[in-house]
């Protein structure tokens, strides 16, 4: 576990400063967005179609509408195929998983990389979530902590399914490029078929975005339960590559 | 120490180990002996479990330590760390011992993996392994890319383990090195053992062989002139007029396959 620790320091330190620059370039100019919308009104009103934006004035409506359900959200399938890639392609492709594999069983190897990752990032992403409510307390501005929680269920399980896809390509390929090429490759293919109507249960991002929380309906169960199951049926497919590979 | 019964290992349609059989016993060198893409590397993935054997028997009888015949290392650790983390992930490993090793082999534990030479990598990963008490020690081209010296010191280190008790099945393409330390050797082509025996009994057992082209000999082929042909062939078929041969020309003769 030091060692995976130690593997996935710079990654998991790079999508920390990334998220944090993202929500300081975010929280703190909700006046300055207010005003330059004010500024050019019409062409707001123009180009937001049906998006409230009489609401952003709202501080609850403006974090949970432009962090969770932007700026985080869009990046959380990104985040788990960033923390998952290089797990086991990495050691392929350098020639280090002999090193690993004559010292410590399979199963060893495989879940001390699956779950520190997956430890580290679940660590992550509940931290970016609730960042607004750490922010919130520190400048004094009244926020309705609750939906965050349920964010957090639907950032967490949603960064589950991706990552453990990656983890999948991860243990089949023996390079650091193709896992990631096919992750992001199935991130924009699930999307855009997902605009499809009967397969928008394949747009991950209704789910993580959470717009149904917004509107009070809470945490999306049905779907959390769906991609859980389908996440650790990845993991254990994962595990039985990873045990019968030949290294 | 080590048996190895009928393995079989495929790649596709390509047999690369065809039901191939030998044992290691303790305190015995055992040397591996063959072409490239004769089956040796295949051959020890798959006894320590890197490589799933199609089907045959592997059984070692105690802990095994494995140098790769590719020796790469994390490049982003210091040397010092290399050995922490080997300590952290190996059974009866001797820190004290490694950095005893590693001082003998002139390597700077501050120094990064990624700057080392490749012959200074091996030395590392050398220095890992025989810190780590092991029963069984499986080499695969343990001093490829090492200067003569190093070579040489190397070469005592693994005789020094056969002292110990310990048993040791390497691979080396250098026949020089393999006739200064083992005590047997298995020669393999193309995923079959061709002929197994300890060193001098082989030595002792083909002699070179003259005949005319043309002419019949239970043997291999060694080489021709324009108008003879030249056999490596078993001493009780060689008949009154035979010459001794060096292990490198048997070495070879074996190899090529070309038999009559």
């Amino acid at each position: 576990m030091i060692k995976e620790l130690y593997d996935m320091r710079v990654r998991s330190l790079a999508i920390l400063a990334i998220c944090l620059v993202l929500f300081f370039t975010l929280a703190p100019f909700q006046g300055k967005l207010l005003g330059f919308m004010e500024e050019y009104k019409d062409i707001v009103e123009k180009y937001a179609g049906s998006f409230p934006v009489e609401k952003l004035k709202e501080w609850n409506f403006y974090i949970y509408s432009q962090w969770f359900g932007k700026n985080l959200g869009q990046i959380i399938p990104i985040i788990g195929v960033l923390f998952a890639f290089p797990l086991f392609s990495r050691e392929y492709e350098n020639g280090t998983m002999e090193f690993l594999l004559v010292r410590k069983s399979r199963r060893y190897v495989f879940l001390s990389k699956t779950l520190t990752a997956i430890l580290v990032m679940a660590i992550e992403l509940a931290f970016f979530s609730i960042l607004p409510v750490i922010y919130s307390s520190i400048v004094g501005k009244d926020f309705e902590s609750v939906y965050s929680y349920q964010y957090m269920v639907h950032i967490l399980v949603g960064g589950l399914f991706w990552f453990s896809i990656t983890l999948l390509f991860s243990t089949i390929f023996e390079d650091q490029v193709r896992p990631l090429l096919f992750s992001f490759g199935l991130i924009a293919i699930t999307t855009v078929m997902g605009l499809i109507k009967p397969l928008k249960f394949l747009n991950t991002y209704r789910y993580i975005l959470g717009s149904g929380i917004m509107k009070g309906e809470g945490i999306d169960v049905s779907y959390t339960v769906y991609l859980s199951i389908v996440s650790l049926v990845l993991i254990f497919i994962s595990y039985l590559i990873f045990k019968e590979k030949d290294i | 120490m080590l048996k190895v019964k009928g393995l079989k290992k495929s790649y596709g349609n390509k047999v690369a180990v065809n039901d191939i059989s030998f044992e290691v016993d303790r305190g015995e060198i055992f040397a591996l002996l063959g072409p490239n893409g004769a089956g040796k590397t295949t051959t020890l993935k798959c006894i320590v479990g890197l490589r799933k054997k199609d089907s045959g028997k592997v059984e070692i009888d105690g802990k095994y330590a494995y140098l790769p015949e590719k020796k790469e290392l994390y490049r982003y650790f210091t040397v010092k760390k290399m050995v922490e983390i080997t300590d952290y992930y190996t059974e009866e490993f001797n820190k004290d011992k490694a950095y005893k090793l590693l001082s003998d082999f002139q390597i700077d534990l501050k120094e990064k993996i990624a700057n080392l030479s490749h012959g200074m990598v091996t030395q590392v990963y050398l220095a890992l392994l025989l810190s780590q008490n092991a029963d069984i020690y499986i080499l695969d081209e343990p001093t490829w890319g090492l200067d003569p010296v190093m070579r040489n010191r190397i070469i005592e280190k693994i005789r020094g383990l056969s002292y110990e008790g310990k048993a040791v099945l390497y691979t080396s393409h250098i026949l020089a090195e393999v006739e200064k330390v083992a005590d047997r050797v298995a020669i393999m082509s193309e995923g079959h053992i061709l002929e197994m025996d300890y060193l001098d009994v082989i030595k002792e057992k083909y002699v070179a062989v003259t005949v005319r082209k043309g002419e019949k000999v239970n043997g291999y082929k060694w080489k021709e002139t324009e108008n003879e042909e030249v056999y490596i062939v078993k001493r009780e078929d060689a008949g009154s007029e035979y010459e001794h041969v060096g292990f490198d020309v048997i070495f070879e003769a074996i190899v090529r396959r070309d038999r009559k």
